[in-house]
């Protein structure tokens, strides 16, 4: 039993658990389980199996920290090396070649014993990185049951309450979402989006939502993480026109005429494109449906009614819209849109990112600042420097033959 | 001289590099080795040259801030921030130690690198950061995740080594289970190599061809053909193994600096590994508020970092057995490098 709990509660087999659940969700994620599947009771079940493990791993490393920082291991191990230095300086000598090390001297039958040490902190580095462990996985979880996170689609100039959540469930959240304006950029030539931004009304208080910036509203985050195009006939396109010194803005709808001030002309916006283009033949054609080229086909009518010509008008490019004695300029679009918002309440999530932290600094004492330590017993008699490094089993621990190797070269042999 | 010849030449001087080493392997000469380091050197700083060009080419053609301008962005730049970071490594094994013998091989890496870009119809042009991704986090997640893959790249390169210098008896249990995990690893190689020509006769119009479709378009008389070749190969390799060796110990590389250096390129990689974890996981905050939402690419990374940490820990409890430490390196390798295959596939 025991030595099934030895087992059980090492770092391998720990890591081993996490490979195992890695490539469960990944078979999971292959026969295309939705992402309720991470919410369900065997899978948190194994999570809680986890936590129990890393929480005995953790336990552990203390116990062997503990003995490392406060013990004197290697006093008397097994030399793993010798070398012969003569002359009286040789004390000197093995001092200056472990000048970065903490020194502590004894001396005992005529042998001087030296205990050198550096980087004593790192030997909490792995308790460091399973306690970061645990504080994620426990945050994650507090996250889980005591927060809120969800998707929700929100059309142009309409409101939303209810939010999807993982397991597909739509919630009703004290508030509504209102989109008031959204508006997207694409470089020049691409599609890439340049940039986004989102005008929202939230119970009642204006906000903008845009790449990095969430609005932030009684606790819940919200962060746009997509955007659309949708068909509506109710469109409002937003038009400036007049002449050169007296320009106006009008709101244009289909089969409503606006009148081109200063002109006696009216305008009639007859179509819409999202994406207006050529083709190869250099005929007009709408290439997609996100906003990368909106365009607007305006007809100009006389004072009689009668139709003088039509023509698109390119947002991207004012002007299109220069008549020479009178401009109309298509500014902007409202109903055509729609953004997706991803909206999480997470009071724990703060913790767990300090729990990321925990992790990597754990791994940086573990691997970068190692706890260096190394015995030298140096007898005066015959000029033997002997040193003991960390061994198993007789062998060298990997990485500490260039501890070795670096002693001995500062040695000069 | 832009960014795009840079890295021509670049292309070019790591493609004769690897001839140089695999001279010097096949002959035993030092000097070849020596050269193909100077060589590699030049390739470096021709590449370094190339991203720096390419970073001033980004920052003023789509006036993003120096920080986010860093070209790791797109498929081509991702695969030749690999190479810079493989080559660096290959650089420093030569220069310091001088192991041609894994140099050879990790130069070989690097040159799959450079020419997989180009096969897989990797756009070369510049291409500016989606607006739903332009911070600093998803920078250093890019630059850490990838420096952390060719430490990895490399510290299998090491083990692979190491195994291949073990002069052992041919009839001996460890010769035919090194042959094996060799075959395998080789086996993987030719079905990249595949997936290169595949996607170059199709002239990088396909674009990646994740290797759980190629295998899918095998039909089960290729697929018995394929099982027998591999057979077939592992017993050449099981008999040829002192040949094998001989070639590797000729170029007298001591065993204990192989298994020393591929400890510790795997532990410099899982630091850098769990840095891109953590950016990733400040990034996926900013983006979309939460830090962890088991999606493909999250799943993949956690495994691969499972993967190496289950190594390190094997490598750090098993200090007698040094060789099983090494072929657990490579399998693990070998097992993130499929799931990473099969995800594709999947996305």
């Amino acid at each position: 039993m025991k030595k099934a709990l030895d087992v059980f509660l090492s770092p391998t087999a720990a890591f081993l658990f996490i490979a195992v659940i890695s490539v469960l969700a990944m078979c999971l994620s292959h026969l295309g389980a939705g992402s309720g599947v991470y919410s369900s009771w065997w899978f948190i079940l194994l999570l809680v199996l986890l936590w129990l493990q890393a929480a005995g791993v953790f336990a552990r490393s203390i116990l062997v920290a503990r003995s490392a920082y406060c013990g004197s291991a290697h006093a008397d191990a097994e030399p793993a090396g010798t070398v012969s230095l003569d002359g009286e300086d040789a004390m000197s000598l093995v001092r200056s070649a472990l000048g970065g090390y903490r020194i502590t001297e004894t001396e005992d039958n005529g042998q001087t014993y030296i205990r050198a040490e550096r980087f004593s902190f790192a030997v909490w580095g792995r308790s460091v990185f399973w306690l970061g462990i645990l504080v994620l996985m426990t945050s994650g979880f507090l996250g889980f049951i005591f927060g809120t996170y969800g998707r929700m689609a929100v059309n142009e100039s309409a409101a939303n309450s209810g939010l999807v959540t993982a397991n597909g469930r739509t919630v009703k959240l004290p508030f509504s979402i209102r989109l008031d304006n959204t508006d997207t950029k694409y470089y020049k030539d691409s599609y890439i989006l340049s940039s986004f931004r989102s005008d929202i009304s939230v119970g009642g208080d204006k906000a903008a939502v845009s790449a990095g910036s969430p609005a932030v509203y009684k606790g819940y985050g919200i962060y746009q993480t997509d955007r659309g195009f949708f068909a509506n006939p109710k469109v409002v396109f937003s038009i400036v026109t007049g002449i050169n010194s007296n320009l106006k803005k009008v709101d244009a709808v289909f089969g409503r005429r606006f009148v081109v001030p200063g002109t006696g002309l009216t305008g009639e916006i007859l179509d819409f494109a999202p994406s207006l283009g050529q083709d190869g033949s250099g005929r007009l054609v709408n290439y997609d449906t996100p906003m990368m080229n909106p365009a607007a086909l305006l007809a100009l009518y006389d004072p009689d009614g009668k139709m003088l010509g039509t023509k698109w008008l390119f947002m991207q490019y004012p002007e299109s819209g220069d008549f020479k004695a009178f401009k109309v300029v298509f500014a902007d679009v409202t109903g055509v849109q729609y953004a997706i918002f991803s909206i999480v309440k997470d009071p724990f999530r703060q913790i767990a990112l300090a729990g990321f932290v925990m992790v990597f600094i754990g791994c940086l004492l573990t691997f970068v600042f190692r706890h260096t330590r190394f015995c030298v017993r140096y007898n005066p008699t015959d000029g033997a420097v002997c040193y003991s490094v960390p061994t198993e089993g007789g062998n060298i621990k990997p990485g500490w033959e260039a501890v070795a190797a670096e002693f001995i070269k500062a040695l000069g042999r | 001289m832009n960014s795009s010849f840079l890295f021509g030449i670049t292309d070019l001087d790591y493609i004769l590099t690897f001839a140089v080493y695999l001279a010097c392997l096949i002959t035993g000469v030092r000097g070849l080795g020596r050269a193909a380091g100077w060589l590699g050197i030049f390739g470096l700083m021709a590449q370094t040259l190339a991203f720096i060009v390419r970073w001033m080419e980004i920052r003023t053609g789509y006036g993003q801030i120096i920080v986010l301008s860093f070209p790791v962005g797109s498929l081509y730049e991702s695969l030749m921030f690999f190479a810079l970071c493989t080559a660096a490594v290959c650089v420093y094994m030569e220069r310091r130690y001088g192991a041609y013998s894994a140099c050879a091989l990790l130069s070989a890496a690097v040159v799959a690198s450079v020419t997989f870009a180009d096969a897989a119809g990797a756009v070369r042009a510049i291409q500016p950061t989606p607006a739903d991704i332009q911070n600093i986090w998803t920078q250093l997640r890019a630059v850490f995740s990838l420096s952390s893959f060719a430490m990895f790249i490399s510290g299998g390169v090491f083990s692979l080594t190491f195994l291949l210098s073990n002069d052992v008896k041919r009839s001996g249990r460890y010769n035919f289970f090194r042959s094996f995990v060799f075959a395998v690893f080789a086996a993987c190689v030719a079905v990249l190599t595949v997936n290169f020509f595949y996607a170059m006769s199709h002239a990088g119009s396909l674009g990646y061809r994740p290797l759980m479709k190629i295998i899918s378009s095998f039909s089960g008389g290729g697929i018995a053909v394929s099982v027998i070749l591999f057979i077939v190969f592992w017993a050449v390799l099981w008999f040829a193994s002192a040949g094998v060796t001989k070639i590797f110990v000729r170029l007298g590389v001591e065993n204990s600096l192989m298994v020393t250096s591929s400890y510790g390129l795997f532990s410099i990689g899982f630091v850098l590994l769990t840095a891109g974890m953590v950016c990733g996981a400040f990034m996926s905050c900013s983006v979309s508020g939460r830090y962890w939402s088991w999606t493909p690419q999250e799943i993949w990374t956690l495994f691969a970092w499972s993967c190496f940490a289950l190594v390190l820990s094997l490598y750090r409890s098993s200090v007698n057995a040094p060789l099983r430490s090494a072929a657990f390196s490579l399998v693990s390798l070998l097992a993130a490098f499929v799931s990473y295959l099969l995800m594709s596939s999947v996305a």
